[in-house]
């Protein structure tokens, strides 16, 4: 009856539906939905069993039987026996990963689980003390009738049936000791006692209850092979028991056949004990129905007081949590917010202060000829300043609602790289721009030609403008793997290993001293990096360090055929 | 100092279309622009040439414009010097901060050609 692992294998422990169903959340559903279910035959059947005075043994034990099978399924679902725990062998449908248990457990109610080990806590331990109060019962009711029937009777019925026969011990001034004698053997006994003396025609001589003299027995092996001169022992229950107690809820009879040999050789008749274990077993029993009864109600409030507990417990601790989750992330984002404004802000009065300065100057002055192009030329480029500024806004939207669209087609990139490079304004003169892509030598990219373009713009931009001391600037390409890998490099000034893994973070800007006054929104590495994913690709940054520069580099998936 | 007649405005900011607008709103004046992309450089041509006002940035690569500003009135030799700041922060934060390190004046971005024009004459006399 205590729960053992040999059961686990015997319930179904992935409902169908669970299997069927994908992902981590259909999946956590069903599970609770599934643990949920168990939980109600393991309430119930508890429920059941507490729920009445009067519960058949075979009924305690079955619905005990059917509330640790509960218990069991709930458990391995919730250990999901994962393979290479040992706990089992591993189910179809689950993930053979060890870390399978952890994230389901995580993923059920903190009040589910507390649920179900409380629930199978009280079926174990409702088990155990049934175990050990049956086997005391066993035991006790043995020894009860092996002192009964051997030392008791023996020693003090059989020298007062001392006579040539039956008849004859039974009959004239001795029936009336021994009767008394018998009667007074029963009248000790703790357990309601008969005595029944057979005849060897297996006809009862005597009686010490309401027996009828003289009845026949009819297949009673027992008395048979007693008669024959071997002692018998038998437990039934009262009504299949050749002898009739007649008392009031007798539930079992143990018999004790003893042959009868008055001259000490040849079996006379048969000395039949019956006794009523049960009568001092029901004590027991009694005793151990409201052991039970206590301590499976008990443990039923320890289970409500614990799933209040718990679930007042989870509710504030998530409450407490999804507020601290929501002021962290409000303070996170006011904090970007506000670091994102003040760069924006920046970002835009820079070309807005050229646009209103250069046209007030258009418009208010005399200006030469020559003048009046070149401030066209710089209100136009504060103009465009605006516009990449808004570009970029608007980029890092799209991507945030998942509408960025890219459309690969297989390309060279060194059509890109021309393209980026003969856009891209004057670069200054210290700063030596060299292109290292060349046209036809390097396979085909599938990839989107001018989201490449503003890609690799924002890496040229990046690499000049991190080079105020000047250097090379070159875009480099080579087959790696499955794949080929533009490189974008620098002797500039460098990234710290410490904020290598940020740089492509949105708003993300490198904070220190040699940056300050580097104009930047820190979007552009972000919408970089946003849209070599969205091609397949992938991107990746490293430098020496401090002063020695960086690489910066797109991996696009080839396109399947090689150029000839 | 420069000659009788033709004043020096050291110029420190290290956008380029800035620094245009900044040459083309002086034009008038015709006084000698002297230009500095990073902090560092901005400290070194105020104490080399001694111009008659510093138009600084605040937003200076490497130094920027509040601790050029902290340096040059920390300094005997470029206390006098008047400094106005300019910013792309129009906050009263930025303004205690340059008043804190000795600006003398504050122009926010963006700024009217005229009113900048106005500024400097009023500085150059």
């Amino acid at each position: 009856m205590s729960p053992r692992p040999g059961t686990r294998t015997r319930w179904p422990r992935v409902p169908p539906a669970w299997r069927r169903r994908g992902g981590d959340a259909g999946r956590s559903a069903d599970l609770e939905h599934a643990v949920r279910g168990q939980l109600t035959v393991l309430i119930g059947e508890l429920e059941l069993v507490l729920g009445r005075d009067e519960v058949p043994a075979a009924q305690r034990e079955a619905s005990a039987r059917r509330a640790t099978d509960a218990a069991w399924a709930i458990e391995n679902m919730l250990a999901g026996t994962a393979a290479g725990t040992g706990a089992g062998p591993p189910l179809p449908g689950q993930p053979s990963a060890p870390t399978g248990r952890w994230r389901r457990l995580r993923s059920l109610s903190l009040t589910t689980r507390f649920t179900a080990v409380a629930a199978t806590l009280i079926v174990a331990i409702g088990l155990l003390v049934n175990q050990v109060t049956d086997r005391t019962l066993q035991d006790s009711a043995l020894a009860d009738e092996a002192a009964f029937a051997s030392n008791t009777v023996a020693t003090r019925l059989v020298p007062f049936l001392r006579a040539a026969d039956l008849e004859e011990a039974l009959s004239g001034p001795r029936f009336a000791e021994i009767d008394r004698r018998i009667q007074e053997v029963a009248r000790d006994d703790p357990d309601r006692v008969g005595i029944v003396l057979w005849r060897a025609d297996r006809t009862i001589a005597y009686s010490s209850d309401s027996q009828v003299i003289g009845r026949q027995a009819v297949d009673d092996d027992e008395l048979v092979a007693a008669l024959a001169g071997v002692a018998q022992r038998e437990t039934k229950p009262a009504r299949d028991a050749e002898i009739r107690l007649d008392r009031a809820g007798l539930a079992r009879v143990m018999e004790v056949y003893l042959p009868l040999r008055l001259d000490g050789t040849r079996v006379n008749g048969v000395f039949e004990i019956y006794h009523d274990p049960t009568h001092s077993d029901r004590r027991v029993a009694e005793a151990d129905r409201q052991i039970s009864r206590v301590l499976f109600a008990g443990l039923g409030i320890l289970l409500l007081v614990l799933l209040v507990v718990v679930r007042g417990a989870s509710a504030q601790l998530r409450r407490q949590s999804e507020q601290l989750v929501a002021i962290e992330s409000r303070r996170e984002a006011d904090r970007l917010q506000t670091e994102f404004v003040g760069v924006v802000s920046h970002e835009l009065r820079t070309p807005l202060t050229a646009l209103v300065g250069f046209s007030e100057l258009l418009l208010t002055r005399d200006v030469p000829e020559a003048n009046r192009r070149q401030w066209t030329e710089l209100l136009h480029s504060g103009a465009e300043r605006l516009r990449h500024l808004v570009e970029e806004l608007l980029d890092v939207t799209r991507i945030g609602e998942g509408g960025m669209e890219v459309r690969p087609a297989p390309m060279d990139v060194a059509d890109a790289v021309r393209d980026t490079l003969a856009a891209y304004g004057p670069v200054p003169a210290h700063v030596q721009l060299v292109n290292s892509v060349h046209p036809g030598q390097l396979p085909l990219v599938l990839a989107d030609h001018d989201r490449l373009v503003q890609i690799l713009t924002n890496l040229v931009s990046n690499a000049v403008k991190y080079s105020p001391g000047g250097g090379r600037v070159e875009v480099l390409a080579r087959v790696a793997g499955s794949g080929l890998r533009l490189s974008v490099t620098d002797e500039g000034l460098g990234i710290t290993s410490d904020e290598l893994p940020r740089v492509f973070s949105r708003f993300h800007r490198i904070d220190d001293e040699n940056r300050r006054g580097i104009g930047g929104t820190g979007l552009g590495l972000y919408i970089a990096q946003q849209l070599v994913e969205l091609q397949g690709g992938t991107m990746s940054v490293d430098s020496p360090g401090i002063g020695q520069g960086s690489r910066f580099h797109v991996t696009l998936p080839l396109q399947p055929q090689r150029r000839a | 100092m420069t000659g009788p007649g033709r004043s020096t405005v050291l110029v420190a900011e290290d956008d380029p279309l800035i620094l245009a607008l900044i040459r083309a709103s002086l034009q008038p004046l015709s006084v000698t622009v002297l230009e500095a992309g990073t902090g560092p450089a901005a400290l070194a041509l105020a104490r080399s040439a001694g111009p008659d006002l510093i138009l600084l940035d605040v937003g200076l690569p490497q130094l920027d414009g509040f601790e050029v500003c902290r340096r040059l009135k920390a300094d005997a030799a470029t206390r006098s010097l008047p400094v106005v700041l300019l910013t792309a922060r129009a906050q009263q934060a930025d303004r205690d901060r340059g008043a804190a390190v000795g600006a003398d004046e504050f122009v926010a971005k963006p700024f009217s050609p005229a009113g900048l024009l106005a500024e400097v004459r009023r500085w150059l006399g």
